[in-house]
């Protein structure tokens, strides 16, 4: 899905569940990448109402469950915005004006979309874009097709989003490395999971530089700016990988507060390890015993 | 001492010490490891900052060479007979950025993580 | 020691320890525990010239206990113990060659060795002399610190003067 992809298997004809896997995520990348022609979110955009195959409909459908979640952080219909700020492609990097930001706002918002049965219905200027939840649902795809054919333990990564399936062969856990921000060749730290989707989202992934200022792909879908919720980047683990890809973003809007907040209501759906502006590191209360670092850090309890 | 020679004692030691720590910090550089791998596999570890003068490594696969060129404490892909060439349109490896790859001869350079032992890393790529 | 003496002490060390607490919400200039413009110093420097060693020795000690028990934390309590006693111990013992007019320069070799003792103390604690790479810098920021603190101490001093020299 337009990055490095790699899968690691152990266990009986993971070879071909392997091959599988790759078919799967590839299938799902055609369908569901704003960037592929063939891809149906493409398609929905241009027509603005259609009737969606069984895996966009989940997806959109598991995207307004978490935009309710997170009071609209997370949001699908930030695709005009996305598009002003020139991030769908490196050359078209730009700073919107006011006016074009304030007509992009108005097209954007869980309300402008219509679901019914498995036909979905946009309103006129408003556009979707699945990128902060499709390799969440790939990668989760991709593993159960790892685990129908006999794998046992093997570890995923699409793109800087990684998902463990099972426990390493000797029977310990997975160590996953947690990017430092600030130099992504470092490390803040690691978690020691199984079976979970670890993500990470984080400003310093995709931005631009004008005027001596610093442009972020992460998008406040109220402001129409990019974020700055005083985080550098935010890390979810969950058994539920659409739910790390989206929340991953969405805390990353919410900031620190609102992210302890969402934490303390729902705290056995996942895991977050967030670093702020000034570099300190939180991680949630349950993390406590799986997360190790050479730096300080502080825990958030629920 | 009058003030004075204090003055001159510690603005010396200052100026000293200053000129010594800017040496130091210009031309020390954080060690770096690279990895070049191939189906998956190392091929080869390397420690950019031991390299002197330059160094090719040929590797092959289906879709024909790829020639690494390592020198002056950075790796590149020099050439490949890959169709798309985006290995070579690279350049550098960067440690803050995306690990060179030659998809059609499944070849990957990238930073090694020295420190830790990690079996992944999120957030990383992309 | 008379109750004069011990009160104004207890309210220099109060001072040294607020002092503390705030530079400690300051970034680190460089990531060795303890290497900062050493503001409670400056507290310090005044109880040694105008109470006497003991009460700089207590103002000192005390802080530095009090402050590891604020922080919560046992190993930050060697490492201000090892830059702070070596500094004190230097001080003490070559007050008598610097006047109050020259209370500056004897802070900037306090703050030097001051720094020098953080910086044994986390190699030794950690076990990586690699770290001494850092010893320039710290005899730059030493200098810099000490002078700031000792000027401070010192021009506070010369205008008390009239009053401390009287009443010990």
């Amino acid at each position: 899905m337009d990055t490095v992809m790699s899968i690691t298997a152990y266990g009986d004809g993971c070879e071909k569940a392997v091959n599988m896997a790759d078919r799967e995520i590839n299938r799902l990348d055609r369908l569901l990448s704003i960037e592929k022609s063939s891809s149906e979110v493409l398609l929905l955009n241009k027509e603005k109402q259609l009737e969606l195959s069984n895996d966009t409909l989940k997806l959109v459908s598991r995207a307004r469950e978490v935009s309710i979640i997170t009071e609209g952080a997370f949001d699908i219909t930030t695709e005009p915005l996305t598009r002003a700020w020139g991030f769908y492609s490196e050359l078209d990097n730009r700073v919107p004006s006011e006016q074009e930001i304030q007509d992009a706002l108005r097209s954007v918002g869980f309300q402008h979309i219509n679901i019914s049965g498995n036909k979905v219905t946009l309103d006129e200027s408003t556009s979707i874009d699945l990128g902060g939840i499709a390799k969440g649902y790939a990668s989760a795809k991709a593993a159960d097709i790892l685990k129908k054919n006999g794998v046992t333990s093997a570890l995923i990564s699409l793109g800087g989003n990684v998902r463990t399936v099972g426990k390493k062969p000797d029977g310990s856990f997975w160590t996953v490395g947690i990017a430092d921000p600030n130099d992504s060749s470092k490390q803040i730290g690691m978690v020691s999971v199984s079976d979970s989707a670890v993500v990470t989202s984080g400003g310093y992934q995709r931005f631009f530089e004008e005027k001596g200022h610093i442009y972020h792909h992460i998008i406040n879908q109220k402001t129409g700016y990019p974020a700055d919720s005083g985080l550098k980047s935010v890390t979810v683990i969950s058994s539920d990988d659409t739910l790390a890809d989206a929340l991953s973003t969405a805390l990353f809007v919410m900031g620190l507060d609102k992210s302890s907040e969402l934490y303390s209501k729902n705290s056995e759906l996942f895991s977050a390890v967030l670093v702020t502006e000034d570099n300190n590191i939180y991680i949630t209360e349950n993390l406590k015993n799986s997360f190790s670092s050479e730096r300080n850090f502080e825990v958030i309890f629920d | 001492m009058k003030n004075r020679g204090w003055i001159i004692v510690f603005a010396s030691a200052l100026i000293i010490c200053a000129v010594w720590w800017l040496c130091i910090t210009a031309f020390s550089s954080p060690a770096k490891t690279v990895g070049i791998y191939q189906n998956g596999e190392l091929i080869e570890k390397i420690d950019l900052t031991t390299v002197t003068g330059e160094r090719e490594i040929e590797l092959s696969g289906e879709y024909g060479r790829n020639i690494v060129y390592i020198s002056n404490g950075s790796i590149k892909m020099k050439s490949a007979d890959c169709p798309d060439k985006i290995c070579v349109k690279h350049g550098e490896l960067e440690s803050s950025g995306s690990p060179i790859v030659c998809l059609p001869n499944k070849v990957i350079i990238k930073f090694e993580d020295a420190s830790e032992k990690i079996d992944a890393k999120a957030g990383a790529a992309g | 020691m008379n109750t004069k003496k011990v009160i104004l002490s207890a309210v220099l060390t109060a001072f040294a320890l607020v002092a503390f607490v705030i530079e400690s919400a300051m970034p680190p200039v460089v990531p060795i525990y303890g290497v900062k413009i050493g503001l409670a110093n400056v507290f310090t420097l005044f109880a040694l010239y105008a109470l006497g060693k003991r009460s700089a020795t207590a103002v000192l000690l005390i802080r530095v206990s009090l402050a590891a028990v604020f922080a919560g934390q046992a190993v930050s309590l060697f490492y201000s113990l090892t830059g702070g006693v070596l500094s004190l111990l230097l001080m003490i013992s070559l007050k008598r060659f610097f006047p109050v007019k020259r209370l500056w320069a004897l802070s900037v070799l306090s703050a030097v060795m001051h720094n020098i003792g953080q910086l044994t103390a986390a190699v030794i604690l950690t076990s990586t002399p690699q770290i001494l790479f850092y010893f320039p810098i710290l005899v730059v920021s030493g200098i810099i610190a000490g002078a700031v603190t000792g000027l401070c101490a010192q021009l506070v001093l010369l205008r008390l003067k009239h009053i401390y020299d009287k009443n010990f």
